[in-house]
């Protein structure tokens, strides 16, 4: 198989498989690391074993842009819609498993347009 | 969001009554007819009030709405637009009455007014999974590059794009490899430069940390370009997570066979290794960056020759910015003409600022270029906190200068910057309110600069300490009218006999505060007073009769300077008052001036 080829597979069968899951994408650059993204994140690593959210994939990703928010949480559902929370201490992220990981409501309250205004 | 472009199409009744049907089933086929089903998100907005007009669809990011009037037009748009980036001109909304009336609907986008393309994977994909940069076309640049395009054609390409070096300099990028190409070597070099040391700037690390194969790829794009088989990244060790990642990167990109031997099948080999400084400032210049990692003391050297001719170790080499890097992919997948309608004339494409200082939103943004900066702080920047006045603009760090606030509507772009007389930089934007000292903001760009000075030439090492003494002399009250004029003197004789560009720049911040806020100078020398109350030895406190004597002004006080009853104005003793400002931050009415020294008694 040719590289490009070996390519366009690898992109099909990753876009696929983000399908699968709802996405939570915790900021991790320096700036969410220093505000507190890496416990946040191990937290939600914690959460998803303990509640066996298989269909949650927990990741990181990088500076968001918004530095005085950090750290920032993005949870992408399978519907392609998407919720980006700030500040997220560990309180708050235990109220984000709570509330929009197991019953899928959106904690309004946390989103990024709400802190901004 | 995953999907690299939003198709928004109109959610009302009417549309979905023209004759072609509904448009979201004609979409969602064609996408799934050109394999595109999972790369497209589908968004389904409010009506947008045209429905005489027949289906309007927009494309995103790009923010090109569409007139539809068959099925064959939206396979039109899927086929040119969103297979292949060309806009199909012909379908296209030009009426300006009717875009204004659809702008609304461009603000569905959550980053507003910016444009990411050097941003583009920040914060979407994880930046240490090799398969989520290819699922958002990663390496399918470097690809294009070795199979479609000589080596000549690639520089082309760029050179056409008019990209510029995001460094600070602006020079057009496509020439500086043109250069690198024609000199004349067998071993050749790329270096991306990664020491990023202005204060408060921190763009390059944001794109290394969330986005490091971005800039594997790119380099390798211009190994194959000039001609070079290995690339260095001069990354600073202060900045441990995007040394961490790069590793990670380049280690999956050599098990992928996207770097190493053949790539593509195509002969070209190229690999990368990381290079660590310590975090000199001067670093940055490109031949001290050289001298580091050859593995002398980083110190610049008189150009030419330029590093083109004679870089590392003597070969020709390019040296690059990561932000130039990283858009170097999207130029060679989209073309030189999509990169040329996003920003200004000379200064095509998006500058990525950090902005910073007294302004709502901290951050990092992406901005077309051509924007102007009064949208920059206060559309994206949400203006200034606590009801202050925005006093200047400064940019490009401690080779920059200040933009004061009557220029606030000019575009940014390479030149106009310049003009202003500041310059664009890597990319720091510190915003000043009226609380901020010009004398103390010069300053502290001068202390950075005579700490950071290598001390190879005479005028920087010298000029910008004496230059650094008089300011203190002045922020003092010691200084006279003498030692400003002295200060310019000075100033323009270290930026002209200077060896590199940190001495040559370094007094800018210097005569652009000069010659915007002499008066703040001359308030300090002659009156022996500090407007903005941050200068200790020169700011003497009042409290005026709007007091209402609530006390925290007594309570804050660390030496018990303030007496005063409840509910009586309060009174302050400047004998032994040590200027610390705290009664000033604690005042909830704002009754606490600052005054010059002759009006104390007043």
């Amino acid at each position: 198989m040719t590289k490009l080829a070996e390519m366009k597979k690898i992109k099909r069968s990753t876009l696929k498989d983000l399908k699968k899951f709802r996405r939570v994408q915790v900021g991790v650059g320096t700036c969410g690391i220093a505000a507190g993204a890496r416990e946040v994140y191990e937290f939600f690593e914690r959460e998803k074993d303990k509640h066996k959210l298989e269909d949650c994939m927990i990741t990181g990703v990088g500076c968001m842009g918004e530095c005085a928010l950090e750290p920032m949480v993005e949870v992408v559902d399978k519907d392609g819609t998407s919720m980006i929370y700030c500040n997220v201490s560990v309180d708050r992220a235990q109220e984000i498993v709570d509330q929009h990981l197991l019953k899928g409501l959106k904690l309004e309250k946390y989103s990024l347009t709400r802190q901004k205004k | 969001m995953f999907e690299r472009m939003q198709v928004l199409i109109c959610g009302g009744d009417s549309c979905e009554q023209t004759k072609i049907g509904s448009i979201k089933d004609t979409l969602v086929k064609e996408l799934k007819k050109a394999g595109l089903e999972h790369e497209i998100a589908i968004t389904q907005s409010s009506c947008f009030g045209l429905c005489e007009k027949g289906a309007i669809v927009g494309v995103f990011p790009d923010e090109i709405y569409y007139q539809c009037k068959s099925k064959e037009d939206v396979k039109n748009v899927v086929d040119n637009h969103i297979m292949n980036n060309e806009i199909v001109d012909a379908l296209r909304i030009k009426d300006p009455i009717i875009q204004k009336q659809l702008k609304p609907y461009s603000n569905f986008h959550v980053f507003n007014k910016q444009t990411r393309i050097v941003l583009r994977n920040c914060g979407i994909i994880n930046p240490l999974s090799i398969e989520e940069y290819i699922a958002r076309d990663g390496y399918f640049a470097l690809a294009k590059a070795l199979k479609e395009y000589t080596s000549e054609e690639v520089i082309e390409l760029i050179k056409d794009s008019g990209l510029r070096g995001r460094g600070g300099g602006g020079f057009p990028t496509g020439l500086k490899w043109q250069f690198a190409k024609e000199s004349e070597g067998d071993i050749k070099y790329v270096i991306c430069n990664a020491d990023e040391g202005d204060p408060g700037a921190f763009m390059d690390r944001a794109v290394l940390e969330g986005d490091p194969h971005s800039i594997l790829e790119a380099m390798a794009i211009n190994g194959y370009a000039i001609g070079a088989n290995q690339g260095y990244i001069y990354v600073r060790a202060e900045y441990p997570v995007a040394v961490e990642r790069l590793e990670k990167a380049i280690e999956d990109a050599r098990n992928l066979g996207l770097l190493g031997d053949n790539l593509f099948d195509s002969g070209f080999s190229f690999d990368i290794e990381l290079r660590l400084g310590s975090g000199a400032f001067v670093c940055g210049e490109e031949t001290a960056l050289i001298a580091s990692i050859e593995g002398y003391r980083g110190m610049p050297k008189l150009k030419p020759p330029f590093p083109a001719k004679s870089g590392l170790w003597g070969k020709p080499t390019n040296v690059n910015n990561v932000e130039t890097f990283a858009n170097i992919p999207v130029i060679v997948l989209k073309g030189a003409d999509w990169f040329k309608r996003i920003g200004a004339e000379k200064s095509s494409g998006t500058k990525v600022f950090a902005l910073g200082g007294k302004i709502k939103n901290t951050g990092l943004i992406e901005i077309p270029m051509g924007t102007t900066l009064r949208e920059v702080v206060f559309d994206i920047g949400g203006g200034i906190p606590n009801r202050k006045k925005i006093k200047a603009i400064q940019t490009g760090g401690p080779s920059g200068g200040c933009i004061v606030d009557k220029d606030l509507d000019a575009p940014i772009d390479f030149d106009t910057l310049k003009e202003l007389g500041s310059m664009m930089g890597s990319g720091g934007m510190i915003v000043m309110d009226e609380d901020n000292c010009m004398v103390d903001v010069a300053r502290f760009y001068l202390e950075f600069t005579v700490e950071e000075s290598c001390g190879k030439c005479t005028p920087c090492r010298e000029g910008t300490k004496r230059m650094y003494d008089i300011l203190t002399k002045i922020s003092e009250g010691k200084g006279t009218l003498e030692d400003i004029d002295n200060l310019e003197t000075l100033a323009s004789m270290v930026s002209e006999t200077s060896l590199c560009g940190l001495g040559q720049t370094a007094p800018n911040p210097v005569l652009s505060t000069l010659k915007h806020f002499k008066d703040e100078y001359l308030a300090h020398v002659e009156d022996h007073y500090c407007p903005a109350g941050v200068c200790r030895e020169l700011t003497n406190y009042i409290i005026d009769d709007s007091c209402v004597g609530c006390t925290k002004c007594a309570t804050n006080c660390p030496v018990g300077a303030i007496a005063g009853w409840p509910k009586a104005q309060h009174k302050l003793d400047m004998d032994l008052c040590i200027r610390c400002g705290a009664c000033k931050q604690a005042c909830p009415v704002g009754s606490i001036k600052t005054v010059k020294g002759g009006d104390l008694h007043a």
